[in-house]
């Protein structure tokens, strides 16, 4: 597979099943329901595609070797590639942010908010359900470097969940006059997901490394992904009037143009996430060979 | 400035300043971990030189012996 085609793969397509069902939805003002929902799926199952395109150099048994060999070239161009697309995603974020989207007549620019805060927090919720992911492939495939992925996840996580709470408790400011309201399901819901995945990291440290560790941390990765659904489902569960619900089963409540500004701000943040789980996880890898080769000269 | 464009800019700044944060961190990390490569080197080079002066030694030896 030569270098065009994993860019094809990996990036022209998820993006040519999303823009033009999101041109569609923008022309014609949320046309309804199965418009919206027929996107958000093409989309999802584009990225389920390419989420099994980079799965498959990891996987396990007869044949990987051969697999391996034949996806080499995604290793070393994914963390350029990945960089760049999200350089270029950012710009076209901010650009649609402060340019394109129109300003909400009830919060003014301050709704502009929403575009960053909303992604960055969903990016949060794909973090943690990766560490978990990645958990669980330790727990039941013995993946040698799973235990590693899972941490690096978890620890995006909970920079993109502190970027959530900051970005989340401005944006409280100006719209209800204060920093945070202890009342709403699904900022204390959320607080409690964070909470419980930076005390991984207090597990993490206060156990010796070694398989023992790696058991430990991927158990308790794995039951911190049940509060992720809940926290999602907070504000529907709970019926908050403070925490509006944008997205019901009706489709996004907010314009065409506001959508597809939404819709790449999320694409740049997952982007992101990707380019810094990678780059943090080559630095990783590039330690731990560093002290096993220390060890060997020793 | 109206206070909806400080707060909207103070949430912007906050993920720019963050993500900035990260990066100098990561690039900390880089630069301890090249550090570190080459002190390896030189701890290679080292060992190297040793060995080739014990070489000579153990030559010289054998040839006066």
């Amino acid at each position: 597979m030569d270098n065009l085609t994993l860019v094809i793969v990996l990036w022209v397509v998820p993006l040519a099943w999303l823009l033009p069902i999101l041109v569609a939805v923008n022309t014609a003002h949320l046309r309804g329901r199965s418009a919206v929902l027929g996107g958000l799926l093409a989309a999802l199952l584009s990225w389920i595609g390419v989420g099994i395109v980079l799965l498959l150099p990891r996987g396990q048994g007869a044949g990987s070797a051969a697999l391996h060999e034949h996806f080499a070239p995604l290793d070393r161009i994914s963390l350029p590639m990945f960089a760049g697309a999200t350089t270029a995603l950012f710009a076209a974020a901010i650009g649609l942010v402060f340019f394109y989207a129109p300003t909400d007549t009830n919060q003014g620019l301050s709704q502009r908010i929403f575009y960053f805060h909303v992604p960055i927090a969903l990016t949060a919720y794909v973090c943690f359900g990766w560490g978990a992911w990645k958990a669980l492939r330790h727990l039941w495939k013995r993946d040698p470097d799973a235990d590693l992925e899972s941490y690096v996840a978890i620890h995006q996580g909970v920079i993109f969940g502190t970027l959530t709470l900051l970005t989340g408790s401005i944006w409280a400011k100006i719209s209800w006059g204060v920093w945070w309201v202890w009342s709403d399901d699904q900022l204390v819901l959320f607080l409690v997901l964070f909470l419980f995945y930076a005390a991984y990291f207090m597990l993490r440290y206060s156990v010796e490394a070694g398989v023992q560790r790696a058991n430990m941390c991927a158990v308790y990765a794995l039951f911190g992904v049940v509060l992720i659904p809940i926290s999602f489902l907070a504000i529907r569960i709970s019926r908050s009037i403070i925490h509006p619900e944008v997205f019901t089963l009706n489709g996004p409540q907010m314009t065409g143009a506001m959508f597809l500004t939404f819709s790449v701000c999320l694409y740049a943040m997952l982007s992101l996430f990707a380019t810094l789980y990678n780059t943090e996880l080559a630095g990783k890898r590039l330690d731990l060979q560093l002290r096993e080769l220390r060890e060997l000269l020793a | 400035m109206t206070p909806s464009e400080k707060y909207t800019a103070a949430a912007y700044l906050v993920v720019f300043v963050g993500v900035l944060a990260y990066v100098l961190i990561i690039a900390s990390k880089l630069q301890r971990l090249q550090r570190q490569v080459g002190e390896l080197v030189e701890t290679v080079r080292d060992r190297e030189a040793s060995q080739r002066v014990e070489g000579t030694v153990e030559r010289e030896a054998t040839e006066r012996g």
